[in-house]
């Protein structure tokens, strides 16, 4: 256990000094597998930079952007993102307003906060009345705390569940498809880092909607945020 | 000597007498007043333009017939080995050549030889050569010939085809001696000399191309290439033509020096490949310096294809890391003059030129200007980019940045610091060479509104913008997830959140049925008679089952009152079989009441007397106990 767990800590490190030394193809393997295996804020910024090495954009920008998923204050890979879409002339998603307040705590911080929010009011509610405690203000005003917080934590949570379906083009000049067959018509080519949203799938194909419209990509040529 | 004789009329108009006469005389001379000035500016133009010198147009220099390309003298191929005669161990050259263009050429991927020789590509291109008022194509390519064991090789003749017709390479032989024979020809071959093996992305990499010299004179380079990935190649300087005791020559070496520029990390192989040509090729291809007494062949000189072994070089990352703000790319070592400001003295809203000189042995043509900064109370815009040719730029030894700025404050002493930084690849780290502040004197002017607009924007920004870069590496994993999946989409997170759910349903359960219980005593005190009265039947089966009289006797009265206690406001110790005998009712209700009687008198007996009950008494009375206590039970 200790020499699995030792072996697992080495990939970070090996990742690190492979990058250093210029291998970014070993690099980004080592903090892929270490990502694979725990994901990681700092894996993924890491992978993140090997992989723009490399000159794979897409998979730049979607290891940054799940380093952001896994930890929203991570500034170093936002500001990775902010380069990346400034030098490669790419898009950020457009986010709803509900999408933006899921990014303000980390993916999994908002039903934890929920369910812990609901039940303490439920508590504050039902538990004086059961063991007969005096009814205090105080318990009533943390009731509607929890209340209050729970109601704010659903957009939030609708926000998570949205966002989890934003992914990116990985590879540059990704067709477009207008049917999901590998002989349809080209609706329009995709930059690699392109954001889009994924709207259904069938077989081998995704659904996704760009600013630029609708249509079908091989699921090989597109990264989602939280895969499935 | 025109406008003087125009002049002249001039005076002679002006004599005719008469009013009349006199205003026409007038109009007449400005009519030509006006002509004569038109002819002074159409002179003042034909004679500035005679004095420019004539400068090629370059249209017109495309538009001008060049020498066509000779394709239909039929083909020929050579095929030789270089030299025909090696050592076992050594290395020579299949060199194959023909008087057509590279391109129209359908070149086999592997030429068959002899297994025992090891025929590895190592060069292949294309010169041009001037014959007649034609350009006589010259292709050519080279493989790298090591064999170990003496002999006889051939590789035999093949075909090739070339503008889609079939040529006959000839066959060609080898012949391998032994290590202890005199020695043979020396193989005609390039030395590539590259000093730094070891450099950084990007930075400039000096290369020097030689042909070392030959007793039968020297040979003239042209059409020269380097090949390898992963690198620019600069541009060749003109060739060298000297004694150069570095590559260790008897003879005149010629040296072309080039360079190139690495653009990734890794091991990189460079070679290099040049035609021998003659003398009016080299002068086309950038001009000679000739050092000392050189003989130099005349006539036209055979093209062959020269090549260089693959120098290997360890191209390094740059520590991006530790990255200093204003670093544009530049790599090497350089010095910044002391900045020039056009005017010390200017006002609010007056643009005013910021140039300084950037001195180094980098690559100064690839040298970019930082980018102006966002400082409050300036404006600052990029300048004109240095307008020498690259090639003077390389020659004087420096570069010019300069900036345009505009002071939006009068209370400005002094112009921005404008970073600027360098990677020096002897440190292995970057050097701060940002631009230094010049002292100015601002007064108030006459702004413009889009000016002023701009400067009380600009004083109310607390900093300066800060352009996205990247990170460096994360030195540690940092906050971590089980899996990508947010847990609202985890199968199990539904139940962690039921579970509070149920924990608070069973504690609304139980707080009901205390409330209940509460309000309704007599259920728990008939629940409680009920399980004394089965606790205590169940011991009157036992004692009878072992025949103890005694305990049956107890165990029977001690069941009949707790089943009867309910019914009464008392302690079931209290009661005796008057109390029990009301409750029993049915037909066969005087049976079962002396059944009581007597049991409660047996133990009475029992207790108060020490007098044991007979056995036949008390235990016929079985029967009768059992459906008086089921009437009780019944009761409860």
């Amino acid at each position: 256990m200790l020499f699995s767990f030792a072996a697992f800590a080495s990939e970070f490190t090996n990742g690190a000094a492979a990058f250093r030394s210029g291998d970014y193809a070993r690099a980004a393997h080592a903090f892929a597998s270490d990502a694979a295996r725990a994901p990681s804020s700092g894996a993924f910024q890491n992978y993140g930079l090997a992989e723009w090495q490399r000159g794979r954009k897409g998979f730049a920008v979607l290891a940054w952007e799940r380093a952001l998923w896994v930890d929203p204050a991570n500034e170093a890979a936002r500001e990775n993102l902010a380069f990346a879409r400034k030098v490669a002339q790419l898009e950020a998603p457009r986010l709803m307003w509900h999408e933006v307040a899921s990014t303000w705590l980390p993916v999994n911080a908002w039903a934890w906060l929920a369910g812990f929010s609901f039940w303490m009011a439920v508590a504050f509610v039902m538990l004086p009345t059961v063991f007969r405690w005096k009814r205090r203000s105080w318990q009533q005003a943390c009731a509607a705390l929890g209340l209050a917080v729970f109601l704010m934590c659903i957009p939030a949570m609708l926000g998570v569940n949205s966002r989890a379906q934003i992914g990116f083009v990985l590879e540059s000049n990704t067709p477009v498809r207008l049917t999901p067959t590998r002989d349809a018509q080209t609706v329009t080519m995709l930059n690699a880092g392109e954001p889009a949203r994924i709207e259904r799938s069938r077989g081998n194909y995704l659904l996704i909607r760009t600013s630029f419209g609708h249509g079908w990509v091989e699921r090989t040529q597109f990264g989602r945020i939280c895969p499935e | 000597m025109t406008s003087l004789s125009l002049n002249r009329n001039l005076t002679l108009d002006l004599n005719p007498c008469g009013l009349k006469q006199w205003m026409m005389s007038k109009i007449v001379i400005k009519i030509k007043k006006v002509a004569l000035g038109c002819a002074l500016v159409a002179l003042f133009i034909f004679s500035a333009s005679a004095q420019q010198p004539q400068q090629p147009n370059p249209a017109a220099i495309m538009l001008s017939p060049q020498p066509s390309i000779d394709t239909t003298t039929p083909v020929e191929a050579t095929a030789s080995f270089d030299p025909p005669i090696i050592r076992a161990g050594d290395v020579a050259t299949y060199r194959i050549s023909f008087n057509a263009l590279i391109d129209s050429i359908q070149w086999p991927e592997d030429v068959i030889a002899p297994p025992q020789l090891n025929l590895r590509p190592s060069a292949r291109g294309q010169s041009m050569a001037q014959t007649g008022a034609m350009m006589q194509p010259r292709a050519g390519f080279n493989y790298r010939v090591t064999v170990t064991n003496t002999g006889s090789f051939t590789v035999p003749r093949f075909i090739v085809y070339v503008y889609d017709k079939p040529v006959t390479v000839p066959a060609a032989t080898l012949q391998v001696v032994g290590e202890n024979l005199p020695p043979v020809l020396p193989r005609k071959h390039l030395l590539l000399d590259v000093p730094n093996k070891n450099p950084f992305v990007g930075q400039l990499v000096n290369v020097r191309i030689v042909e070392p010299g030959a007793p039968s004179g020297i040979t003239i380079l042209n059409s020269l290439k380097l090949n390898g990935d992963g690198f620019l190649p600069g541009q060749f300087m003109g060739q060298q033509m000297r004694i150069f005791p570095e590559y260790n020559s008897n003879y005149a070496s010629v040296v072309c020096e080039s360079s190139l520029t690495p653009l990734k990390p890794g091991k990189l192989d460079v070679s290099a490949q040049a035609f021998t040509g003659n003398l009016q090729s080299a002068f086309l291809g950038g001009g000679i310096t000739i050092q000392g007494t050189i003989s130099l062949p005349g006539g036209p000189q055979p093209q062959i294809l020269l090549d260089s072994e693959p120098v290997t070089l360890d191209v390094r990352p740059l520590p991006r890391e530790r990255e200093l703000p204003g670093y544009t790319g530049g790599i090497g070592h350089f010095k910044l003059d002391p900045p020039q400001l056009a005017v010390n003295a200017l006002r609010v809203g007056e643009p005013v030129t910021l140039s300084v000189r950037v001195r180094g042995d980098g690559n100064l043509l690839r040298l970019t200007p930082p980018k102006p900064p966002t400082v409050p109370g300036w404006q600052v815009f990029a300048g004109p980019v240095d307008a020498m040719p690259p090639q003077l730029i390389q020659a004087q030894g420096f570069t010019t940045f300069s900036w345009t700025l505009i002071p939006t404050s009068e209370t400005n002493k002094v112009t921005p610091r404008i970073p600027f930084s360098f990677f020096d690849p002897d440190k292995g780290d970057y050097v701060d060479a940002s631009v230094p502040s010049v002292p100015v004197k601002v007064s108030p002017g006459a702004a413009p509104v889009d000016v002023a607009a701009f400067a009380s924007t600009n004083a109310t920004a607390t900093g300066t913008e800060r352009e996205p870069k990247l990170s460096g590496l994360a030195a540690q994993p940092g906050k971590s997830m089980a899996t990508l999946l947010p847990v609202q989409r985890a199968p199990w997170f539904p139940v962690v959140q039921v579970a509070p759910a149920v924990l608070f349903a069973a504690l609304w359960a139980w707080d009901r049925r205390r409330r209940f219980h509460e309000a309704h005593p007599e259920v728990m005190l008939r629940r409680r008679a009920r399980r004394a009265l089965r606790r205590e039947w169940a011991a009157v089966r036992k004692a009878a089952a072992l025949g103890d009289t005694s305990r049956f006797a107890a165990c029977a009265v001690n069941a009949m009152r707790a089943a009867c206690a309910p019914h009464y406001p008392a302690e079931p110790r209290a009661l005796v079989s008057s109390d029990v005998v009301p409750l029993l009712d049915g037909a066969d209700a005087t049976n079962a009441t002396q059944a009581v009687r007597r049991i409660f008198a047996a133990a009475d007996a029992e207790r108060f007397a020490g007098q044991p009950p007979g056995a036949t008494d008390v235990l016929a009375l079985r029967g009768e106990l059992d459906r008086v206590l089921a009437q009780l039970e019944a009761k409860l």
